[in-house]
This record gives structure tokens, C-alpha cells and sequence, in this order.
């Protein structure tokens, strides 16, 4: 069962081209990644049907489009959650979201678990011009779900808020994708959010005023190749292992611990990461897969383990590669309990500590660096 | 009196039938690219340059026995629309149709097509989206647009008197009453009734001006 897309679109003196295929029986995000302007959100469009193409496109066995037949927007089943949310104004928040919710198969339960994982109650009363700019993108989300698509559409809906309201939505889309198992199709040019996000990477490129894919793969093998322009860009690492609530009243080997901390289990060894910022995994006792995202250049080398030192995660790797970025800098690739982790160094500590290729050191990782999102 | 009220009859009438002819017109006009816009929007203009005697010229032709108002006319058994009710009604829809379309378009402009493609991504069908979406967000163009089309249909005087007439309770409407006062030297009567008008025509547009302000927007 897949989304099937085989089709030119048109618009000015830009021209998207697009045959592919996307698995939809599973809920699973597809990133779909490029630089501005490359047909990302066109994409997006003409597959719910707002764009005029040629060619056809065809969900699960239903025919949305082909030759003169376009079954129109309102009958394809899909929500779209846009960049700036586009609630309506005439309605409040809870009437935004009965919007959707009286036009859609979805039930009274689906209506609760929304409010609570979007975190909604509080806002149901207000009006669309009172909420901040994250509150406006949860309730946009809030409203797609409980319209109960087949497909969610999802066009940069982080691209305009500011550092915190990011974090307050990004780790929960992949924890929505799963909970209300819906595939989601998810247009973004932030490197941070392909990682933390993707199952499975798009990535249009634009040549010469024509824009088509240039790769679709499972977002492991995208990093892992090496003329990729994703993994050439990135700086950062996903790391997955089992994440743990630690409660605060929780001891933590001899030291207690005053606020609530998350530990991420990645093979023999743990990660901890301040809890502020995942307060939907409070409570949850239970181990769960998560994804965290380490930044490059949070990540130090030290060849003994400092016991004096302000960093909270100290870990075990090996240097399994060496790569010489420019005169002042090298980005290490160490294994991780077969994991790969990166960390980016001056030369001039790399010769001072006299790294080499297969050595055992420890990466020191700054604590608050660490994002995590459910696998 | 019976001049006053034909002339509210035709001025509620002709605003009714207006917002539903103009609502499409907009619309189109606002969000779809067509061949000779350009032409239909200067069409709806014309009402506002020409002087209403050339207007109501054409339109008495239209209407007459030799017009198709005149083919209208016979299906009931009359030969002519021309210094009628309804003709005089056709006239003013004609006439006023700028003063209801242009705020119309000017408020569906400003609104965008996105609400509409939202809510279609809501599983909302077009008439749908129009309803629940479209209509209450351009409330403040429809009160603009019903006020305009009501006041100016209020004060027309030129083509009533080429089309209609003067035949009261039929065609005479508050205007052409104030014309034959004072003609007839009635003073008083002709200042009562420019009272009436006067006093009518700028409390629609304080209304008018007053919803603008509290909303922020202009659409006139």
C-alpha cells in the first residue's frame, strides 16, 4: 500500500517532476528536505490536491488523480498542518478544532487524547489572537489530527518559531505518528529536524529551474553515504537507546538528584538529560525508544575520565575515523556501542593529545545539548 | 409617504439581489485568472463614470417593447418594463452593482484563497468552506457592501426619471418626489422628505465608517 506519485507540475519558470513511491501502511515520517524554493511545498500541495499537475497520483487503491479525473481536496482524506498554522480568526481555539472534528469519523477519545498530548485545555476558550506563535502550531496539529487523516502533510510548521516552542512540539510528533499510527509527510530545510524526525529522507534538489528527487531512502543509509549532501552538511549525531524517567526523588547511584532527569540506555552505557524540556515523558515509567541529537561540537575528547568536571555524560567510545575539516578543525567519528557518535575538535588538541585511529577515549557531552524525540 | 416607501422597497430589494449576483462576481473577480477580466471589471465600473441619463437611455431601450425587457415583459402580458416596478428595480441593480461588488472584492482579496484551501484540507466542500469560512470573515465587506448598495440606490435620480418616470406608488420614488415639490413650489414637503434622506443617508455611512475603524480595515 503506498502513496504513488507520478506527475509534472508546472508554475512559471519552475518545473517539479516527481515519480516515486511512498510506503504508507506503516506510520512512519518521511522527511522530505531541501534548500527554498526546490518544490518541497508544491509537493505537499498537489498531493492534497491544490495544484494543478499532469500525471497522476494514487493513494493506498484509490485513484486520486489521473488524466481528467481530480478527486477534489475535501474527499482525499489528508490534513495539511501549514507553516503559519492558518487557524481561522473568526473562531476560537476549541471552535477551530470542532472545525475538524464534526467533518471527521473521529471519536470522543480521540477528541481527549488530543487536548492532552497537544496540552490544549487551557487554551480551548482563547482567542486566535491571544496564543503564542508555538500555541497557534500545536492547536493547527490538534485540528489536522482530529480531522483523522489517512495522511498528515506537514509543510514547515516549526520553520517560524524561536528555539523553545520548538522543542515543546518537535519531540512530539514522532510520539503522535506512532499513538495515532499516521504516516506524515514532513517538509522542512532544517538539518536538526530531519534527524531528529526521519524515518525516511526525500531530498529535492533544483537544477537549471527543474526540481526533482534527487534521493529517497531510509534516513540511516542517506547519512551513511557519503556523496550526500545531508551527511556532508550535518554536524550532529543521532544516537537511539531506551529512554527512563528518573523521578526526583530517585537517587542516582550515590548522588541525589533535585529535579527530574531523563537517562537514555544506549547499549552498556547512559546518557541523562535534564527533564524540563520532555515533560510529555513524565510519568512514563516505562523504557521507551527514543532518538537524541548530539551536536558536533558539544562533544569533547578527554583520555581519562575527569570525575572534577561540570559535564554530565562521559562515555566510553572508540576513534574509528579521523577527517581533517580545514586548517583549525577535525571532526572525529567515534563508535559508540556500534553507534556512531561525532565530535569536532581543534588540530591543534587533536596533536596535543596525540589522537589516532582506534584508540579508547572518552567523550565528554554537555548535558543540555542533548534533544530527544520518541523512535 | 408612498414615495419614501417605494423608495426603501426598492432600496432593500435591489441590495438583496445585489449581494447575490455581486457575492459570485467577487469572488471570481478576487481569486480566479480568466479571459477579459479586465473587460468584465471595467463593465461593473461603468456606473461609476457614466452620467445615469446615458444609462438610463440604454436601459429604457432594453426594456422598451423592442428591448428584451420588453420580450420579459410579454410572458405576463405586458409590452413593456419601462415605467414599471421591475424595470426600475433592473435599473438599479445595474446601477448600484459597483457600489456592492468592488467591497466585496476588496474583502475577498484581503482574506486570500488560503482559508479556503484549509478548510478544504478540513474535508470542507466549497460550499462548505464559503459558508463556515469565507462569510464570516468577510462580514465587515458584506456590511460595507449592503450599506453602499442601500444608500446609493437611496439617492439615484437620473435613470429613475429616464426609465421609471414619475408615476406614484409605481415608479416615484423620494428623488423624483423632491424634484416635483419644489417644481410645484411644495417647500415644505421637499424639505422633509431632503430631511429624511439626509438624515438616513449619514447614518449609513457613520455605520459604514464606524464598522471600518473597529476592525482595522478599509474596503471603501
Amino acid at each position: 500500500m503506498s502513496l504513488l506519485l507520478d506527475f509534472t507540475l508546472n508554475k512559471n519558470a519552475f518545473q517539479l517532476t516527481i515519480n516515486t513511491s511512498i510506503d504508507v501502511n506503516e506510520a512512519a515520517i518521511h522527511v522530505i528536505f531541501g534548500k527554498s524554493g526546490c518544490g518541497k511545498s508544491h509537493l505537499l500541495r498537489a498531493i492534497c490536491g491544490l495544484e494543478n499537475i499532469t500525471g497522476t497520483i494514487g493513494f493506498k487503491q484509490k485513484n486520486w488523480q489521473s488524466g481528467q479525473h481530480k478527486l477534489p481536496t475535501h474527499l482525499r482524506n489528508v490534513a495539511m498542518v501549514f507553516q503559519d498554522s492558518q487557524l481561522f480568526s473568526h473562531l476560537n481555539v476549541q471552535e477551530n478544532l470542532q472545525f475538524a472534528f464534526k467533518r471527521s469519523q473521529a471519536t470522543q477519545q480521540d477528541w481527549q487524547l488530543c487536548i492532552e498530548q497537544l496540552q490544549l485545555e487551557h487554551l480551548l476558550s482563547q482567542a486566535i489572537d491571544q496564543l503564542s506563535g508555538g500555541e497557534r502550531q500545536r492547536v493547527a496539529l490538534a485540528r489536522s489530527l482530529l480531522s483523522k487523516p489517512d495522511l498528515l502533510l506537514m509543510d514547515e510548521p516549526l520553520a517560524s518559531l524561536d528555539w523553545s516552542s520548538k522543542q515543546s512540539i518537535l519531540p512530539l510528533i514522532r510520539t503522535i505518528c506512532k499513538q495515532w499510527q499516521l504516516p506524515i509527510l514532513y517538509v522542512t530545510h532544517s538539518i536538526e529536524e530531519v534527524l531528529m524526525l526521519a524515518d525516511n529522507v526525500m531530498i529535492l534538489e533544483k537544477t537549471n529551474g527543474h526540481c526533482q528527487v534527487r534521493q529517497y531512502a531510509p534516513l540511516i543509509e542517506v547519512l551513511q553515504d557519503a556523496q550526500s549532501e545531508l551527511a556532508n552538511n550535518t554536524n550532529s549525531s543521532i544516537l537511539s537507546g531506551d529512554a527512563h524517567v528518573i523521578s526526583p526523588d530517585e537517587s542516582l547511584g550515590s548522588e541525589v538528584i533535585d529535579n527530574g532527569l531523563l537517562t537514555v540506555t544506549l547499549g552498556h552505557q547512559q546518557i541523562l538529560i535534564p527533564s524540563p524540556v520532555h515533560n510529555h515523558l513524565q510519568g512514563a515509567t516505562l523504557k521507551r525508544p527514543t532518538r537524541i541529537l548530539i551536536h558536533a561540537q558539544d562533544v569533547s575528547i578527554a583520555l581519562s575520565h575527569a570525575s572534577d568536571s561540570s559535564i554530565m555524560n562521559i562515555l566510553n567510545v572508540h576513534i574509528a575515523r579521523i577527517e581533517i575539516l580545514d586548517k583549525q578543525q577535525a571532526l572525529l567519528h567515534l563508535t559508540l556501542d556500534g553507534q556512531m557518535l561525532l565530535s569536532r575538535i581543534s588540530l591543534h588538541s587533536l596533536n596535543r593529545l596525540e589522537l589516532q585511529v582506534g584508540m579508547a577515549v572518552f567523550a565528554q557531552i554537555k548535558g543540555v545539548a542533548l534533544h530527544q524525540s520518541a523512535l | 409617504m408612498t414615495a419614501l416607501l417605494l423608495t426603501f422597497k426598492l432600496a432593500l430589494l435591489s441590495t438583496l439581489i445585489l449581494l447575490l449576483i455581486g457575492t459570485p462576481i467577487a469572488w471570481a473577480l478576487a481569486h480566479k485568472q480568466f479571459k477579459g477580466k479586465a473587460i468584465v471589471e471595467a463593465i461593473i465600473a461603468l456606473p461609476l463614470v457614466l452620467p445615469p441619463t446615458v444609462l438610463g437611455f440604454y436601459l429604457l431601450i432594453a426594456l422598451g417593447p423592442d428591448g428584451p425587457g420588453g420580450w420579459l415583459a410579454s410572458l405576463w402580458g405586458e409590452n413593456t418594463l419601462a415605467f414599471s416596478f421591475s424595470g426600475l428595480l433592473i435599473g438599479s441593480v445595474i446601477f448600484s452593482l459597483p457600489f456592492v461588488v468592488q467591497p466585496l472584492q476588496n474583502g475577498f482579496t484581503l482574506i486570500g484563497y488560503r482559508p479556503i484551501e484549509v478548510a478544504y484540507t478540513l474535508k470542507a466542500s466549497f460550499k462548505d468552506a464559503f459558508i463556515h469560512v469565507i462569510l464570516p470573515l468577510a462580514k465587515p465587506a458584506y456590511i460595507t457592501a449592503a450599506t453602499l448598495g442601500f444608500a446609493h440606490t437611496l439617492g439615484e435620480f437620473g435613470m429613475v426619471l429616464m426609465i421609471g418616470g414619475n408615476i406614484p406608488g409605481e415608479t416615484q420614488v423620494v428623488s423624483i418626489a423632491i424634484y416635483e415639490y419644489v417644481e410645484t413650489l411644495q417647500y415644505g414637503q421637499a424639505h422633509l422628505l431632503s430631511g429624511i434622506l439626509l438624515v438616513i443617508s449619514f447614518v449609513l455611512l457613520t455605520i459604514i465608517y464606524a464598522s471600518q475603524k473597529s476592525k482595522g480595515r478599509h474596503l471603501l
